[in-house]
């Protein structure tokens, strides 16, 4: 009888090591479900998810849309990866993804974590972003910084409509150059392409009218930013400045040549890694329902290379 | 001392064996367990640890052969390339394309900057950009400051030359200060090796064989050089203990880090002074140690329970024959002798309860002789003492006694009613049943007085006695009855009785024969007399106490060496002879 239950007590204690170790071996299904067709846009995103899969195991699926900004799509292939049994859902949320009933309905069902852009009040759902208006009012800042009292600078401030965080980073553009001084703002209309963009400001350069060119997006900054290369080189004169949100390695090249005056830019690889952890810890049971808020910097040339910018800037995609 | 001698005091065998061996037997498989866990947790730390040092050895001889390679190319560039030509005449650019060519997996770039901060030469690029401050880079100045030694910069972005796309590098900058000649003079400047930076962490990524341990580099001040996690500790969402550890000299170190403890192996690269360390979380050795001790406790409480059990079984074994035989002891001290224990168990206790029942048996047998001899003790001397005053023998001789006072016999009357008192007297002896042996036959010379009368000097008797056995113990009437028996039993109708009497001494023995000349009577009458099969007792008309009462007194009193004997020959007549041993009346004078 003793020899029984000493038997029975080992293999008890023996299976449950093996299931701790099995489960913490075990790797953890996430989908990640992206904005566009492909992931090149968010690259530091990417690479601090494949981090953090690494660090936490976890097996991540990316899912892309067969067009970028379709909120629809998204809905339906969430719906679609939770049916199919994944553990938990990233996603980077297509503009205008105001369905909240599906969202609601996903984020009972599974870990939900939206990264980057608002999905509005879902409860159990966790958003993972910069502080937008902060990020807005310090680019703002910089710009007054830059140039002097904002009260006689002509701002023109552009966006795509696909891209971007859109209201509170521009209200923190604009109520930062308001409280500066700032009277001439225009908001161009969110133009729906990359070459619209471009175009756009390339016309409003060549009026060389000393506008300060505040972009809300990566696009629409490396648009900004190819307009003016190209008028540079092509020997037309532009004073125009440009400031930006938006990492993109055009970008941040052209910051350094010294087209692009300043960079706004969010820590994405954090943003990346947080998602993941954060999906984990759902899995987990232990729910996190407070959004998240990661860093950001605003860098110049000056400082672009600073060990705090650097990593920001030139993420090291390999590590 | 004291307090276990308290503890154990009166307590039963059974628990005392019990709780001892229990005690001894729990703390030993206490201490072996918590010495083999201490000594499991110590051998796999050791191990780890030496793990760790193989690592960190193998890492430390892949980095310095990647060091060494970059600094043998910057060694190349300059004493085979750069001391070997005029920078005014000479291009060196082939030269420098050429090692950069046969080295371009490791490289990013080679260049040569004046003192000025100008490029001289450069491979691949060739154009610096625009607004590059050469002379304010960190890899310059430090190149500047210290002209003996080779530089290594921390991990950056490349950013002195112009490219046609966008892209970027991280890159380790090698720097030294090199001795340029150019139309014949000295002039000084900056060589300029940049290593790809992937090269480092290729050879430290996935170093580690347990799932948390990583490596990672700093260099002297404990500036980051390479970290597994270095993008989130610039975001803040990691910390590390790098500024601590680079001070440490060379070794093997316990720190607690974030609530963690950890083990931290440090090696010094060579000429760098760069220092790999290599971090292994406890949490794998605490897994496998509180795994161990699970174990070990598990098997630990099991042998315990199990020898628990075992201690029991055999202490029962060992006590419970003792507690049996303890029972049976008590059973006996409350005067329970007459049950028969049947004890098991080791030879000893099986031996020790056979003793004991042995015991206990002769103890019951001599209880019961005890009894016995107490019961025929007071039955003779019941019948004794009916016979002292026997009714029937008094009756007689009191009519006797009015006969003759009728008849104005007064002298033998007198004679009677003497012999009779003094018969009497003798007889209650004041209820004693020793007396001497004068006084028996005393007793029964009275007695024979008497029944000389009653028989008109039919009997004649005689009595001798030697002096020295007149003062000797005797049992009180057993003389009297033998004359009764001869005078009944064929005296009485002879007209020449004869009865003698005779005590005598023969060594320690003392004998009083009554001889009668009566008709006798066969050896068969004579064993029936003794056995008791054949009542002596003439209880009509003499003492009432028969052959048998006197054997068996004269046998209770003084062991059964002694007693009475009759030998007879029909015809011819009887002799009774009692056999008594010498003991002087003194002897029984306390003890009645």
């Amino acid at each position: 009888m003793i020899v029984v239950s000493f038997l029975t007590v080992l293999v008890f204690i023996h299976n449950r090591y093996d299931y701790l170790e099995k489960r913490n071996s075990d790797f953890y299904e996430i989908s990640v479900i992206c904005r566009g067709k492909n992931m090149e846009s968010y690259s530091s995103v990417k690479a601090g998810i494949d981090q953090a899969a690494d660090d936490l195991n976890a097996e991540v699926n990316y899912i892309t849309l067969t067009k970028d900004n379709d909120a629809a799509q998204q809905l339906s292939l969430l719906k679609q990866e939770i049916s199919n049994g994944t553990n938990a859902v990233v996603i980077i949320p297509a503009e205008n993804v105001k369905d909240g009933s599906v969202l609601r309905d996903a984020a009972r069902e599974v870990p939900l974590v939206a990264l980057k852009y608002p999905i509005g009040d879902v409860s159990y759902a966790t958003a993972i972003s910069c502080d937008e208006y902060r990020l807005g009012s310090e680019l703002a800042k910089k710009i007054i910084s830059d140039k002097g009292p904002a009260g006689s600078g002509r701002f023109q401030i552009i966006r795509r409509s696909s891209q971007g965080g859109g209201t509170r980073l521009l209200e923190g553009v604009t109520d930062a150059l308001k409280n500066g001084g700032a009277t001439d703002i225009t908001c161009s209309a969110a133009a729906d392409s990359y070459k619209k963009v471009y175009d756009d400001v390339k016309q409003s350069m060549g009026k060389n009218e000393g506008r300060i060119f505040v972009a809300l997006d990566g696009d629409s900054l490396e648009a900004a930013g190819k307009a003016k290369k190209d008028l540079l080189k092509s020997g037309e004169a532009s004073n125009e400045s440009i400031y930006g949100v938006g990492r993109t390695d055009a970008n941040v090249a052209m910051l350094g040549d010294g087209i692009i005056q300043a960079i706004g830019a969010e820590d994405e690889y954090s943003m990346g890694y947080l998602g993941i952890k954060i999906a984990i810890d759902g899995i987990q049971k232990k729910y996190n329902e407070n959004d998240i808020t990661v860093n950001f910097i605003v860098s110049d040339k000056s400082n672009m290379h600073y060990p705090k910018n650097e990593y920001i800037l030139f993420p090291f995609i390999n590590y | 001392m004291k307090m276990l001698k308290r503890f154990f005091h009166r307590k039963s065998i059974q628990f005392t064996i019990s709780i001892s061996f229990t005690i001894v037997m729990v703390l030993g498989i206490l201490l072996t367990s918590v010495f083999f866990a201490r000594q499991y947790v110590s051998s796999m730390t050791k191990s780890i640890s030496e793990n760790n040092k193989r690592i960190v050895d193998q890492i430390d001889m892949n980095l310095n052969s990647y060091l060494r390679s970059m600094m043998r190319i910057s060694d190349s560039m300059y004493y085979r390339v750069i001391k070997n030509s005029d920078m005014e005449s000479d291009n060196i650019r082939s030269q420098m394309e050429f090692l950069y060519e046969t080295n371009m997996d490791q490289l990013v770039s080679i260049a040569v900057f004046s003192d000025d901060g100008e490029v001289i030469a450069a491979e691949p690029f060739s154009k610096l950009k625009p607004s590059v401050n050469v002379k304010g880079q960190e890899w310059y100045k430090s190149a500047k400051r210290r002209i003996e030694n080779l530089h290594f910069s921390t991990p950056h972005v490349e950013d002195l030359f112009a490219t046609s796309d966008d892209s970027y590098q991280w890159v380790v900058s090698l720097s030294r200060y090199v001795e340029l000649t150019s139309s014949g003079s000295v002039k000084h400047g900056v060589l300029l090796v940049d290593m790809n930076f992937s090269g480092i962490e290729q050879i430290c990524k996935n170093s580690f064989f347990t799932t948390s341990g990583f490596v990672y580099i700093t260099d002297e001040s404990g500036n980051i050089i390479y970290h597994p996690k270095q993008r989130l500790i610039y975001s803040g969402l990691y910390h590390e203990n790098n500024l601590v550890d680079a001070k440490r000299l060379d070794g093997t170190y316990t720190e607690k880090f974030e609530k963690q403890q950890r083990l931290v192996t440090i090696k010094t690269v060579g000429y760098t002074g760069w220092k790999i360390i290599a971090v292994d979380p406890f949490q794998d050795i605490d897994y496998m140690s509180a795994r161990f001790q699970t174990y070990t406790v598990i098997i630990a409480v099991f042998i315990i329970i199990l020898l628990v059990f075992i201690n029991i079984l055999l202490s029962s074994r060992i006590a419970k024959p003792i507690e049996q035989l303890e029972k049976y002891v008590k059973e006996i001290e409350n005067g329970d002798f007459c049950r028969e224990v049947e004890v098991s168990g080791s030879y000893e206790i099986e031996h020790l309860g056979k003793a004991i029942n042995s015991m206990v048996k002769q103890t019951r047998k001599l209880m019961d002789d005890i009894i016995a001899e107490q019961e025929a003790k007071r039955r003779s001397e019941l019948d004794a003492l009916q016979a002292q005053i026997n009714p029937h023998f008094l009756y007689n001789t009191l009519d006797s006694i009015v006969w003759m006072t009728e008849n104005e016999r007064y002298k033998d009357a007198v004679c009677m009613v003497t012999s009779l008192a003094r018969l009497f007297r003798i007889s209650l002896s004041r209820g004693k049943n020793i007396i001497p042996v004068g006084d028996e036959l005393e007793h029964v010379k009275n007695y024979l007085i008497i029944q000389s009368f009653r028989y008109s000097d039919k009997i004649k008797y005689s009595i001798e006695a030697e002096p020295q056995v007149l003062n000797c113990a005797t049992i009180k009437l057993i003389v009297q009855p033998l004359v009764e028996n001869s005078i009944y039993h064929g005296i009485e109708y002879m007209d020449n009785g004869e009865i003698d009497i005779k005590a005598y001494r023969r060594g320690d023995d003392l004998y009083i024969d009554v001889i009668d000349n009566g008709p006798g009577m066969p050896q068969e009458q004579v064993d029936a007399l003794l056995s008791g099969e054949k009542d002596t007792s003439n209880r009509d008309r003499g003492s009432g106490i028969g052959i048998q009462n006197i054997q068996e007194r004269i046998k209770l009193y003084f062991g059964a060496e002694y007693g009475l004997v009759i030998y007879s020959e029909p015809d011819v007549g009887t002799t009774a002879r009692i056999h008594l041993p010498v003991k002087p009346i003194e002897d029984f004078k306390d003890k009645e």
